[in-house]
């Protein structure tokens, strides 16, 4: 039960009007993700990303990283790297962390270039699959450090 | 919340009336988005005497920090920022509007730094927001980082040293994400630790215009971009790019679609002495350093691109270069107009000296992958000492002819010295007599009525007109040659 509940159960209703206008603006304020020097709580749109974001989504990163370290090994197919970009891609895709978002977009662009240098067979294609694969182990790298494993 | 908390306090009608008020009320304020109001300041101040985080950022008691005039500025207003060095990192609150954008930018005649904050501007889940004129470095990350956001305006910003060199540490200088409809101009985006401009993530319909971008560098792989495009549908448009680790343009996979148009790459060639993963060693001279640059334009497992009026000059792998496409796919890419001159020559040797470039040759290059839907013509090409000059497929050509017999494309190519002013200082206008003046195809997809330094197109009256298009006095390259009387810059 609110707290404000019990008090209002003896307002007239000119006095309920005016309270859920009160209310309304409120509501439009926040989810226009306005905020006032009193401390008015931001919209979820608006400002950092809670913390528990970040601890959350790098609790599933293991499965990522395992993933994108699969992908980059001798002999891997492009059908295991496209696998690995999918889930960088889903994380960057559902993270609310600018930062983890980041760096699995990193991670997923990297990856799809990287599948390209595997189902490529041209004169180049070892080199550039050389450049590529040295991006994503920096990648990986990254996200390491942020997610502390 | 709360409404539903009060429902069953009351009768139906009272609740009814509460609900009617409250859906009323809020449709009312909530379809327009936050803004000054009618007598409301549009200016808030930042930095300077007596200022104070606790006030309303008043001329006369200004905020001390941009991140808390970030907080409260809201559609229409401008933050106006005092000289200074700020360590705080701008993260706006709100919204602005098409009609009233939030702006941030110096005080007239200020100099304003970021230095040293997480990102200078994260702009995320917030447009219309312009960032003008400030200068951001040495952020631990990439310098701007915007996130699913529109009408966003980047202009006459410096940001550079964002990152350290370290594996894990690096930072781009704009990460550039989800972002739509936006501009891009007129920056300096030097000196970081990845790429300069990085566009990803559905990135599409900016205008990356007018910025230069330079000496970025990875320094432990060679993989720093001027401009990195992993997103569809962007405009990249009289930029200058140059000496940079790896390529001065690139369109990797996402980035189908792109118009790569009037920009100078040149000199994505280096040479360090750290020791890279993935470096090309010379054979004589430091033979235990690494050869740093890649193309002047790269488009790799991309389709559908234009490269159009471009100068591309002396880097280190093939100048233009499309490579990569899927098996059996229609790579399309119009390659036009564009003056592409000793590339893939005289790499350095880190004594002093050069040595034969060791990677992909060509002042354009086509992949065996790449050639399905392609053309190629109106471009003009030169090289100062023997080598490729084009490779069609898997085959090399030491000259234009050659290659247009071969291939079929290029008939009106040019092979030439196209006569710039000043190549080795960076000066790629055209001097009087050059081939490249009054030739190009004005219809070709992008091509425009300015060249890359905003200069009109203009009739050289002592150059017949051998072009094609609306216009057959347009020059081939980024920059259109002026002459001293011009007979006007329309037919």
């Amino acid at each position: 039960m609110s707290p404000t509940a019990a008090p209002l159960r003896r307002r007239p209703p000119v006095a309920g009007v005016v309270l859920a206008i009160g209310v309304a603006v409120a509501t439009a304020v926040v989810a226009n993700g306005a905020t006032s020097d009193a401390g008015t709580v931001p919209s979820r749109s608006a400002g950092p990303p809670p913390v528990s974001s970040l601890v959350s989504d790098c609790a599933s990163m293991g499965t990522v990283l395992a993933a994108a370290s699969g992908a980059t090994a001798p002999g891997a197919s492009a059908a295991t790297v496209g696998g690995a970009r999918g889930r960088a891609a889903t994380v960057a895709r559902s993270t609310t962390s600018d930062d983890v978002r980041e760096l699995a977009q990193n991670l997923a662009d990297d990856l799809a270039a990287y599948r390209v240098a595997v189902s490529t067979a041209t004169s180049d294609s070892a080199q550039r699959r050389a450049d590529i694969g040295a991006m994503v182990r920096g990648d990986l790298a990254a996200l390491r450090r942020l997610c502390h494993r | 919340m709360a409404p539903a908390a009060l429902d069953h306090t009351r009768t139906p009608r009272r609740s009814a009336a509460l609900a009617a008020g409250v859906l009323v009320a809020g449709l009312g304020l909530a379809a327009v988005p936050l803004g000054a109001a009618d007598g409301a300041v549009t200016t808030l101040y930042v930095g300077g005497t007596g200022c104070s985080d606790a006030g309303t950022g008043t001329a006369s008691v200004p905020y001390c920090t941009i991140a808390k005039a970030a907080k409260v500025a809201v559609a229409g207003q401008t933050v106006l920022v005092s000289s200074g060095t700020y360590t705080d990192e701008v993260f706006p609150w709100h919204s602005g509007t098409s009609g009233s954008p939030i702006v941030f930018q110096p005080a007239a005649g200020a100099a304003v730094t970021i230095s040293g904050a997480k990102h200078g501007f994260t702009i995320s889940n917030q447009s219309w927001i312009t960032v003008s004129g400030f200068t951001i470095e040495s952020s631990p990350r990439d310098g701007i980082y915007v996130y699913n956001a529109t009408g966003v305006t980047l202009t006459g910003n410096t940001v550079r040293t964002s990152g350290q060199r370290v594996s894990g540490s690096t930072a781009y200088g704009m990460y550039l994400n989800a972002m739509t409809g936006s501009v891009v101009s007129g920056n300096l985006v030097t000196n970081n630790s990845a790429s300069g401009i990085f566009l990803t993530n559905g990135s599409t319909g900016n205008q990356i215009v007018g910025n230069e971008s330079s000496w970025n560098a990875y320094g432990y792989v060679r993989n720093a971009v001027g401009i990195d495009l992993r997103a569809p549908g962007n405009v990249v448009r009289g930029n200058r790019v140059h000496d940079n680790e790896d390529s001065g343009i690139q369109s990797y996979p996402g980035g189908d679609n792109n118009t790569v148009v009037d920009n100078v790459s040149y000199h994505n060639m280096g040479f360090t002495t750290t020791v890279q993963s993935n470096c090309s060693q010379p054979p004589t001279g430091n033979t235990a350093g690494c050869l740093t640059g890649d193309h002047g334009i790269d488009n790799y497992g991309v389709t559908g691109g234009s490269v159009v009026g471009n100068t591309v000059y002396a880097n280190v792998s093939a100048g233009i270069n499309l490579e990569g496409v899927a098996s059996g796919t229609t790579a399309g890419y119009t390659i036009a107009d564009n003056v592409a001159v000793d590339n893939a020559i005289g790499c350095p040797d880190g004594a002093g000296g050069t040595f034969k470039c060791p990677r992909t040759r060509g002042n354009i290059r086509v992949d065996a992958t790449s050639q399905l839907g392609t053309s190629v013509d109106f471009d003009l090409v030169n090289l100062s000492v023997a080598g490729t000059m084009m490779i069609w497929g898997s085959t090399s050509y030491t000259s234009l002819s050659a290659f247009r017999s071969a291939s079929g494309q290029e008939p009106r190519g040019l092979q030439a010295d196209p006569r710039f002013s000043n190549a080795s200082g960076g000066v790629f206008t055209l001097q009087p007599g050059s081939p490249a003046i009054d030739s190009a195809n004005s219809g070709a997809p992008g091509h425009l009525a300015t060249d890359a330094a905003g200069q009109p197109r203009a009739d050289d009256p002592s150059t017949a007109n051998t072009g094609v298009g609306a216009r057959s006095y347009d020059d081939r390259g980024a920059y259109e040659y002026q002459p001293t009387t011009s007979t006007g810059s329309t037919p």
